[in-house]
């Protein structure tokens, strides 16, 4: 039986509502274990060919308590509610954690983690933060085998080339599949509402990729029927770590707007890239890590960020960017400036909205969001 | 020199004209071919000097900027420029003196090359992205991937690596190439300095200290700035005389020492003395500081790019929770100090986060206080002032309760 789009997006819905309830059943029906992993940038395969569920640690818009006994308030707060989500349980279900080093505050997550939850499997991948270089791409292959080494020790299974190789493949298909939902999308923005669009992204992450993308392809055949009543709506692109909360994508759908691209960890930066078919799987692993587009946590040569920016904008005929950044974010407090510059000289317009897990009052969102989409849909 | 006949010089005196030559040099450094660096605080900057390049460090010129005063105003610029309250004050402080001009020495002379290493944070490595965009200069970034489990081979082959690409692009630079055995004799410089910097920080252990930390967060500027040079050891030999002449008179820093404290964390360079007045107001002294002991390096001159390595990657700060924690625990115990002072400093994130549990840990394995005074290294918007004493007088109740 196929189930039908709408059928499915619930699906998708409710995975994202409630992960780890999701996770509990289907652990216990494919009896493998699942290790949770923070963004970005994380290399699932490897878990997965070690026959395990990479699972995302997300965060939450619950209120955060627990967790100020470790972080002061000034630490950015997906990071604080992904502590939170421990301290209360919420991620009992996972078998393991990996954080990976992007920043200043995730090397402190880390780093308390281990000490605040002593036992179970825990692994810190501490990403180069060059990218262009010969000996960085030496340093990321050591890093890698070592972390492989660590799953296998723990799942007790080898991860041999041809298993990689087919969790890579598996991977590849499954990009492939959000990057043409992304191309459908900006055809027909009226087909997918951003919350919706987001929401299978998001699930993406929190699934299995065998379900998801069967799931996937399933929903993406019924999706045509919904292409009609073609409607203007502003072109926008979004730049940031995530989109929090999921309230703003409801606002933009509401005042008119359509999210174009983006360069999101729980958007294009998590299917963008596929991980090239060549000689060896952990090299192909790491050469993917390295070409992506850049993350700010990363040090950008020359002028990438802006021009990737730029890039973003003139491929989808965008009418204007919305950075939309967590409160003390540092790496993205520190590029904005001069990516805003980037943006004046060419003449697109710009907004810049600063959000946290946890925030309540949608009021003030809206008004500047509403602001903005009407000068862009004016224009 | 001296003011009088037969007067010696001072180290207060000997610091205004060294730093005073050494920011005029640098001014003419143009004039003199020479070049400049702007570097990060722990660059591995004994390869500058041995390559004649003038090293600036915009951290110590911030540092300047929040001891005078100046931090508020200097910041508020960068912020007009887009530039989020949320940074380290470090960098809005550097960023806001080069879009106004504003700063207590004159400025800084601009940078021919940006050398910036990331073993202190990430923040200085998007702070001199910053840089390069706005002076137009190449900029070479040293990774010193954080110590995650152990100091392995693959961190320190990565960053010898990068030591070699460091010395071609200053060997492009300066259309010379790099004599290696004056970088040894650099090294051995900068090693003797080290050794006498941590000779002055120990002092602090002797019960009456003659020193406080607040003494060390004045005397660090030659250690950082000009590690590597004659002039600098020469400084810390006369500040150890100095030293030694008031442990020998067994001058107290604090009068009728009682308690003894132990610094975390970067200083509050718009509060040095109001703070050290605060704590000496209840017999106490804070007398050391992990922040100073960050300089305290260890080189084998024998061996320039190994002990290079070992030295930048293995800063205490690109160490986890864990191992600083156990550094704390040593120093209470060096230092046989009754508690921590731990500056959470808003700037400053990885040094920051973590202080909880460090607290926590310290408090279980050898049943001592910490006091947490929530502040910046330079913006006085994040200090208030009232919850300061509050905090600091509810520390010394505890203090005393347990120790009466
Ligand atoms: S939002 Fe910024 S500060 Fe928070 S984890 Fe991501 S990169 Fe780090
Ligand atoms: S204060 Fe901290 S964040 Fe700022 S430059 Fe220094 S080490 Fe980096």
């Amino acid at each position: 039986m196929m189930d039908g789009t709408e059928k499915i997006l619930d699906t998708f819905a409710a995975s994202v509502r409630d992960p780890f309830n999701r996770l509990k059943e289907y652990k216990a029906r494919v009896g493998k274990k699942a290790i949770g992993y923070f963004l970005t940038d994380f290399p699932e395969e490897l878990i997965h060919a070690a026959s395990m569920i990479p699972i995302a640690v997300l965060g939450n818009n619950e209120n955060i308590s627990l967790a100020d006994a470790y972080f002061q308030n000034f630490a950015c707060s997906l990071v604080r509610s992904t502590l939170e989500s421990k301290l209360n349980h919420t991620l009992d279900i996972l078998d393991g954690m990996v954080i990976p080093h992007i920043c200043d505050t995730t090397q402190c997550l880390a780093s308390i983690w281990k000490i605040a939850f002593p036992g179970g499997y825990f692994d810190e991948l501490v990403f180069p933060k060059k990218r262009h270089t010969p000996s960085a791409r030496t340093y990321l292959l050591n890093e890698l085998s070592r972390f492989k080494k660590g799953l296998e020790e723990y799942a007790g299974v080898k991860i041999t080339d041809e298993s990689l190789w087919d969790s890579i493949r598996l991977y590849n298909n499954h990009r492939e599949l959000l990057r043409k939902l992304y191309a459908f999308k900006r055809d027909h923005p009226q087909a997918l509402h951003e919350r919706e669009f987001f929401t299978i992204i998001r699930a993406s992450m929190l699934m299995a990729k065998e379900e998801h993308s069967q799931l996937l392809s399933q929903m993406m055949t019924g999706l045509a029927e919904r292409t009609t009543k073609p409607e203007k709506k502003v072109r926008l692109v979004v730049s940031g770590m995530v989109c929090e909360p999921l309230q703003v994508l409801d606002l933009i759908d509401e005042l008119g707007g359509a999210i174009v691209n983006d360069d999101l960890c729980t958007g294009s930066r998590y299917f963008l890239e596929d991980i090239e078919l060549n000689h060896n799987p952990l090299e192909a692993i790491v050469d993917r890590q390295l070409k992506k587009n850049p993350f700010p946590g990363y040090h950008i040569v020359s002028d990438e960020a802006g021009d990737s920016l730029l890039d973003m904008v003139e491929k989808t005929d965008a009418h204007g960017v919305i950075f939309l950044h967590l409160k003390f974010c540092e790496v993205h407090n520190f590029d904005y400036p001069d990516l805003k510059k980037r943006l004046e000289e060419r003449k697109i317009p710009h907004l810049l909205l600063e959000t946290e897990l946890q925030m309540t009052s949608l009021e003030q969102l809206r008004t500047r969001l509403q602001a903005f989409i009407e000068i862009l849909g004016r224009r | 020199m001296g003011k009088g006949e037969g007067k010696k010089i001072t180290t207060s005196e000997l610091q205004r004209e060294l730093i005073g030559n050494y920011y005029l040099e640098a001014k003419e450094a143009h004039q003199l071919q020479k070049r400049v660096a702007w570097v990060t605080a722990a660059f591995p900057v004994e390869v500058c000097y041995a390559m004649d390049i003038i090293p600036i460090y915009p951290e110590n010129h911030a540092a300047v900027i929040g001891a005078r005063r100046m931090g508020q105003t200097i910041i508020e610029i960068a912020q007009e420029a887009g530039y989020s309250q949320d940074l380290c004050s470090y960098a809005l402080c550097d960023f806001g003196s080069i879009f106004s001009g504003q700063s207590p020495i004159g400025g800084l002379p601009s940078p021919d090359i940006l050398l910036c290493c990331n073993n202190q944070c990430g923040t200085v490595t998007k702070w001199y992205e910053v840089l390069r965009r706005h002076f137009k200069v190449p900029l070479v970034v040293l990774d010193a991937p954080f110590i995650a489990r152990d100091l392995n081979h693959n961190i320190l082959n990565y960053f010898k690596e990068q030591l070699e690409e460091l010395i071609s692009a200053l060997e492009a630079l300066t259309g010379k190439s790099l004599d290696r055995d004056r970088l040894k004799e650099v090294l051995e410089i900068s090693n003797e300095t080290s050794n006498l910097w941590r000779q002055y920080l120990e002092m602090g252990t002797h019960i009456p200290s003659p020193i406080t930390c607040f003494d060390g967060f004045i005397h660090m500027a030659p250690i950082v700035t000009l590690r590597g040079t004659l002039k600098a050891r020469d400084y810390y030999q006369l500040l150890i005389t100095e030293t030694k002449e008031k442990l020998a008179k067994r001058l107290s820093a604090v009068s009728e020492e009682k308690y003894r404290l132990f610094w975390d964390n970067l200083p509050i360079w718009f509060q040095l003395r109001g703070l050290a007045e605060k704590f000496a107001r209840h017999h106490a002294n804070i007398v050391g500081a992990s922040y100073t002991s960050l300089w305290a390096y260890s080189f084998d001159a024998s061996e320039p790019m190994e002990t290079l390595a070992w030295n930048y990657c293995d800063v205490l700060i690109n160490r986890g929770i864990k191992d600083r924690a156990t550094f704390a625990i040593q120093m209470l115990e060096k230092y046989a100090a009754h508690g921590l002072v731990m500056h959470s400093n808003r700037s400053c994130k990885p040094y920051s986060f973590g202080q909880y549990t460090i607290k926590k840990i310290v408090q279980e394995q050898v049943g001592k206080p910490s006091l947490v005074l929530e502040a910046d290294i330079c913006d006085p918007r994040f200090y208030q002032e009232e919850q300061i004493d509050e905090a600091i007088d509810s520390f010394f109740d505890t203090l005393t309760a347990t120790h009466n």
